[in-house]
C-alpha cells in the first residue's frame, strides 16, 4: 500500500521530466514560421550572444526601392520613369526590379547586359542606356544608395537613385534581440556610406560594409573569437554556412519563412521562453512529488489524499508548460 | 500634253515604210514569176487550128465592140476610175489573147499590172473574192458567146471551136490567177492600214486630240470610242516582247513601248486585263479607273506613275494594281521635284536627326497630322506605349516649334511627309544626301 501511495506520488516529478516545453514551443514557432530539425538548436539560440545579419532580407525586404527621380528637364520626368522602367524589365539585379517598379512592360528590342555598367536596349525602338553616370558620359552624382544615369536617342534625360527598402520594423525586431541579450551585427556588400545610413536607419551600432561570400567567414571567426565560446548565429542567404548557428530559409538550422529581423528575434524568444520554462515544471515537478512522497512516508495522509495531490500537482506542472 | 512613247511614233512610220517595203516586195517578186508563167500557161500551150486563127484574125476589127460590151457586164455600169479601169484591162486583155493567138510578139506585164490593180482595188474597199470569180465567168460566157456566132458564120468545125474555147478558158484562169494576187496583196495592205489606224488612234488618243478627229480614226481603226475608257500600262521587262493586239481582242487599242499601253471599254476591262496576264504571265499592269476619252492622257500618266511607285516600293507589288486604290499616291507624287524641295525647306530639323530618330518622329508626326487623336490612340496605331507617344511629341516640338502652330505649313507638313514617310521606309535615301550635301562645307 506504501509502495503504490508512494508510486501515485511521483506523477508530478514525471511530468516536469517530459519534453512538454519543446513540444509546444516547436508547435507555436511552427505557427510564427520557424522550425528546427534537432531540439539542440534551441539550447545552442539561447546561448547565442551575437547574431550577424546579412543586409538583404533582414532589416530589409530584400529588394531596393526608387529613392529619387530626376530629370535633367523636369519635363521629361514621367519620360524618364517610362523608358527606365521599361527596359528595367529587362535586368535582373535587384537595380533593375526597382527601376521596373516605375513603368509597365515596353517593346522592348537589341538588350544588352553590360554588367557592372548597366544594361541597353531598345524601348518603342527608341535606344535606351541605364547605368552609372560615369559610364554614359554624364555627371557623376552624390546621392545616398546607386545612382543611374538614363539616355534616351543618345540624349542624357536625368537620374535615377535606387535604395535599400528598410522593413518598417526592423528598429523594433533589432531592439527586441537586444532585450534577449543578443548583439547584431549588420553585414552588407554595399558602400560604407550606404551601409551606415542603413544601420543607423534600424538602430544597429556595429555594421561591416563590402562584405562578399570570401569576408564573411573571416568576420564569423573573428566574432566567436570574441564571443568566448557562446555560439554566433549567422542569418544570411548566401553565407549561411558560415556561423554556429545558421539562420536561413531552407538551409539553415533555424529554418525562417524569411529573414525578417523580427522573425529572427522570435526565433530567439522561443529559444528563451523554451528553456525557462523547462525549468520551471521540472523544478515544480520535483518539488510536488518530494513533497507529497515525504508526507505519504511518514504516514501523516492516506492514498486518496496523497493521489489527489498528485493529480493537482501533475495539472500545475501541465498549466505552467502550456503558459509558458 | 503627254509626250507620246517615242516606239509609238516609229511604229507609225515603220509601218509605212514596211508597208512601202511590202509592196515592191510584191512587184519585186511576182512580176518575174507571172511572166514566166504566161508564157507556160498560155499560148505555149495552145494548139490551134489554122482556121481559128484566121476567124480571129477577122474578128480583129471587132475588138473595140467586144470591149465595151464585155466592160459593161463586167462593171455593171460603174463609171469613173474603176470603169476605165475596167475597160482598159478588158481592151488589153482581149488584144493580148488575139496577139498570142497570131504568133505576134507579146508582153504580159501590162495585162498582168491591170488585173493585179482589180483585185487589189477590190479588196482594199472591202469587198468579196467571189466578185472577181463572178466577173471572168461574165467574160467567159461573153466571149463564148462571141465565138460560138462567129464559128456560124465562118463555118468552123467544132473541134476548132473547142480548141478555141479551150485557148480562152486557160487564157482567163491565167487572168483571174493575177487579179488573185492583187487580191491578196490588197488584204495584206488593207490588215496593214487597219494596224496602222489603231496606232494613230491611240496616238491620237494620248495626246488629246479633238474628239471629232478622235472619231475620224477611230472610224478608220474600226473601233468604236466608248463612252468610259480604262487605261491600262503593262510594265514589260527589257527583254520582252510587246503584246501583239491580236492577243488582247479587237475591243483594246495596243500601243507600243515600254510600258506598254492599252486601252479598251471599260465595261470589258477585266476581260482584257485577263487576256494581258494570259499573254504575258509575270507582268506587273497597272490598271486606271475608267475615265472619259478626253481625260485619257491622265489616265495614262496616273497609270505609268503608278508603275513607278510600284518600282519605288511606295505601292504594294501586286500582279494588277488598281490604281483607284492609290489615287492618294499618285497624287502626291506627281510633282517629284516639288516634293523634294518641300521636303528640303520644312524637314530640316529631321534630317539632322539620326536616321532611326528621324524615322520614328516622322512617323509619329505624321500619324498626328493625320488623325489628332489622342496619344493613346496614336499609340495603339503605331502600336507603342502612349508614354512613348508623348516623349516623342515633345521632341517633334523642340524641332519645328511655332511652325507646328501654323495652319498653311500643318498642310504642307502632312503633304510632303505622307508623300516622302513611304519613300525613306523604302529605303530612299536621297532626301539625306541632299541635305547633307549642303551641309557639308
Amino acid at each position: 500500500m506504501r509502495g503504490l501511495t508512494v508510486a501515485v506520488a511521483l506523477l508530478p516529478a514525471l511530468a516536469g521530466l517530459l519534453p512538454l516545453a519543446t513540444w509546444l514551443g516547436a508547435r507555436r514557432a511552427r505557427r510564427a514560421g520557424i522550425s528546427w530539425r534537432r531540439n539542440a538548436v534551441l539550447h545552442i539560440a539561447r546561448r547565442s550572444g551575437v547574431v550577424l545579419l546579412d543586409r538583404w532580407g533582414t532589416v530589409t525586404t530584400g529588394e531596393l526601392k526608387v529613392a529619387a527621380v530626376d530629370a535633367l528637364d523636369p519635363d521629361n520626368e514621367r519620360n524618364l520613369r517610362w523608358f527606365a522602367g521599361a527596359l528595367g524589365h529587362a535586368a535582373q539585379d535587384p537595380v533593375g526590379r526597382a527601376l521596373a517598379q516605375l513603368a509597365g512592360r515596353g517593346r522592348l528590342s537589341g538588350v544588352e547586359d553590360h554588367g557592372c555598367n548597366g544594361i541597353s536596349g531598345s524601348v518603342d525602338r527608341h535606344p535606351v542606356h541605364l547605368g552609372p553616370p560615369e559610364w554614359l558620359g554624364m555627371a557623376g552624382r552624390d546621392d545616398l544608395g546607386v545612382t543611374v544615369g538614363v539616355k534616351v536617342d543618345a540624349r542624357p534625360i536625368g537620374y535615377i537613385t535606387v535604395g535599400d527598402d528598410v522593413r518598417a520594423d526592423a528598429r523594433s525586431g533589432v531592439d527586441r534581440l537586444r532585450s534577449l541579450g543578443v548583439e547584431t551585427v549588420l553585414l552588407s556588400d554595399d558602400t560604407e556610406r550606404n551601409t551606415r545610413h542603413l544601420a543607423d536607419a534600424c538602430g544597429i551600432a556595429r555594421w561591416h560594409a563590402a562584405v562578399d561570400g570570401t569576408s564573411l567567414a573571416g568576420l564569423v571567426a573573428g566574432y566567436r573569437a570574441r564571443a568566448r565560446g557562446r555560439p554566433v548565429a549567422v542569418a544570411s542567404r548566401n553565407g549561411a554556412s558560415a556561423g554556429d548557428l545558421r539562420i536561413d530559409v531552407e538551409a539553415g538550422d533555424l529554418r525562417l519563412t524569411d529573414l525578417d529581423v523580427n522573425r529572427i528575434a522570435e526565433a530567439f524568444a522561443i529559444s528563451h521562453r523554451v528553456a525557462r520554462v523547462r525549468r520551471r515544471t521540472r523544478a515544480l515537478g520535483l518539488g510536488a512529488t518530494a513533497l507529497g512522497g515525504a508526507v505519504a512516508g511518514a504516514g501523516l495522509v492516506g492514498l486518496p489524499v496523497v493521489a489527489a495531490g498528485a493529480l493537482l500537482g501533475t495539472l500545475v506542472v501541465l498549466a505552467v508548460a502550456a503558459r509558458g | 500634253m503627254v509626250a507620246l512613247p517615242s516606239v509609238v511614233r516609229k511604229g507609225r512610220a515603220g509601218a509605212t515604210r514596211q508597208r512601202k517595203r511590202h509592196t515592191r516586195r510584191v512587184v519585186e517578186e511576182e512580176a518575174p514569176r507571172a511572166e514566166q508563167r504566161a508564157v507556160t500557161e498560155t499560148h505555149a500551150s495552145w494548139a490551134l487550128p489554122g482556121v481559128a486563127r484566121w476567124m480571129i484574125s477577122s474578128l480583129e476589127t471587132q475588138l473595140p465592140t467586144v470591149t465595151e460590151r464585155i466592160a459593161g457586164l463586167v462593171s455593171d455600169g460603174a463609171g469613173g476610175q474603176r470603169g476605165r479601169l475596167v475597160r482598159q484591162a478588158v481592151q488589153q486583155a482581149l488584144r493580148l489573147f488575139v496577139d498570142q493567138v497570131l504568133d505576134r510578139p507579146t508582153s504580159t506585164i501590162v495585162v498582168d499590172d491591170l488585173f493585179r490593180k482589180l483585185g487589189y482595188r477590190q479588196a482594199a474597199r472591202g469587198r468579196d473574192r467571189e466578185a472577181i470569180a463572178h466577173a471572168m465567168q461574165v467574160a467567159a460566157a461573153e466571149i463564148s458567146d462571141e465565138l460560138r456566132v462567129r464559128a456560124a458564120e465562118n463555118g468552123l468545125s467544132a473541134d476548132a471551136l473547142n480548141a478555141l474555147n479551150d485557148a480562152v478558158s486557160s487564157f482567163l484562169d491565167y487572168l483571174a490567177r493575177q487579179a488573185q494576187h492583187g487580191f491578196d496583196a490588197g488584204l495584206a495592205e488593207r490588215a496593214q492600214d487597219v494596224g496602222i489606224a489603231r496606232t494613230q488612234l491611240i496616238e491620237a488618243l494620248l495626246a488629246a486630240v479633238d474628239p471629232a478627229a478622235a472619231q475620224g480614226r477611230a472610224t478608220a481603226a474600226r473601233w468604236d470610242i466608248p463612252e468610259l475608257v480604262t487605261v491600262l500600262a503593262v510594265d514589260l521587262g527589257p527583254d520582252d516582247h510587246p503584246l501583239d493586239g491580236d492577243d488582247l481582242g479587237a475591243e483594246a487599242l495596243t500601243g507600243q513601248g515600254s510600258p506598254q499601253v492599252v486601252l479598251c471599254d471599260s465595261t470589258v476591262a477585266n476581260a482584257v486585263t485577263k487576256r494581258i496576264r494570259a499573254a504575258a504571265p509575270g507582268r506587273r499592269i497597272a490598271r486606271c479607273w475608267p475615265v472619259v476619252v478626253t481625260d485619257v492622257p491622265a489616265a495614262w500618266r496616273w497609270s505609268h506613275r503608278a508603275l513607278a511607285l510600284v518600282r519605288a516600293r511606295v505601292i504594294p507589288k501586286r500582279p494588277v494594281i488598281d490604281c483607284a486604290r492609290y489615287r492618294t499616291e499618285i497624287w502626291l507624287h506627281a510633282e517629284p521635284v516639288m516634293r523634294r524641295q518641300l521636303a528640303q525647306d520644312l524637314l530640316q530639323p529631321l534630317f539632322a536627326e539620326s536616321e532611326n530618330s528621324r524615322e520614328i518622329l516622322s512617323e509619329t508626326l505624321l500619324v498626328w497630322l493625320e488623325t489628332r487623336e489622342s496619344a493613346p490612340a496614336i499609340a495603339a496605331r503605331l502600336g507603342v506605349h502612349p508614354q512613348t507617344v508623348r516623349y516623342r511629341w515633345k521632341r517633334i516640338n523642340e524641332l519645328f516649334g511655332e511652325v507646328l502652330h501654323d495652319p498653311d505649313v500643318v498642310t504642307q507638313l502632312l503633304l510632303v511627309l505622307k508623300a516622302s514617310v513611304p519613300l525613306w521606309i523604302a529605303g530612299d535615301q536621297s532626301d539625306f544626301e541632299r541635305y547633307k550635301s549642303t551641309q557639308d562645307p
